[in-house]
């Protein structure tokens, strides 16, 4: 996708690389600060996990990334 | 959370308690702890958890999930079950208005 900065590519493409997603969309909602993000990602890898446990693999995935974030809307889905 | 439930200081804790509120859970079983105030749990919960982000919800010392996750689980229904299933609702003999209840911390 073209119409990501250079931080939410970085974060698209280690997501979808670890979860293989048939939608994913990575968006700075801190104006710019690279402070927040909101991710939508569904992917195949989620079938089977409650939602705690779908947002805890991508949080594992983005673990260092978070840690410097103020927050992350995550919403995720198997389809 | 961040701030208390009269004052929320940050919007997904706001929303959080929003729809705990909705959901009518009583407010003598619950407790809403206050992370700007003390860094310690701040932190520590975080790490107990295994969790990055604030507000964190429990119930009955299982940890629940964030603002998104309840959001999500409240308009999905799934929420209203698992508050019903782990007797946290107010009790139908009570107050009908559960709304104007403030949970106590």
């Amino acid at each position: 996708p073209d119409h990501l900065d250079d931080q939410e590519m970085g974060i698209f493409k280690k997501l979808a690389g670890e979860l293989k997603p048939t939608r994913l969309e990575v968006k700075d909602v801190s104006g710019g600060c690279g402070s927040m993000y909101a991710i939508e990602i569904a992917s195949e890898r989620f079938v089977g996990l409650s939602l705690v446990r779908q947002h805890r693999l991508v949080h594992d995935i983005l673990a260092k990334e978070v840690k410097a974030w103020h927050g992350v809307q995550l919403r995720t889905s198997v389809a | 959370m961040k701030g208390t439930p009269e004052f929320p200081q940050c919007g997904f804790s706001r929303a959080s308690i929003q729809i705990l509120g909705l959901q009518g859970v009583d407010p003598k079983k619950f407790a809403a702890f206050n992370v700007l105030e003390d860094n310690e749990i701040r932190e520590g919960i975080k790490e107990y958890s295994n969790w990055p982000t604030i507000p964190q919800l429990y119930v009955n010392k299982e940890f629940i999930g964030g603002c998104d996750i309840l959001v999500s689980m409240h308009q999905s229904g799934e929420l209203e079950d698992l508050l019903e299933k782990e007797k946290v609702l107010v009790p139908p003999e009570e107050s009908a208005d559960a709304n104007a209840e403030k949970p106590s911390s």
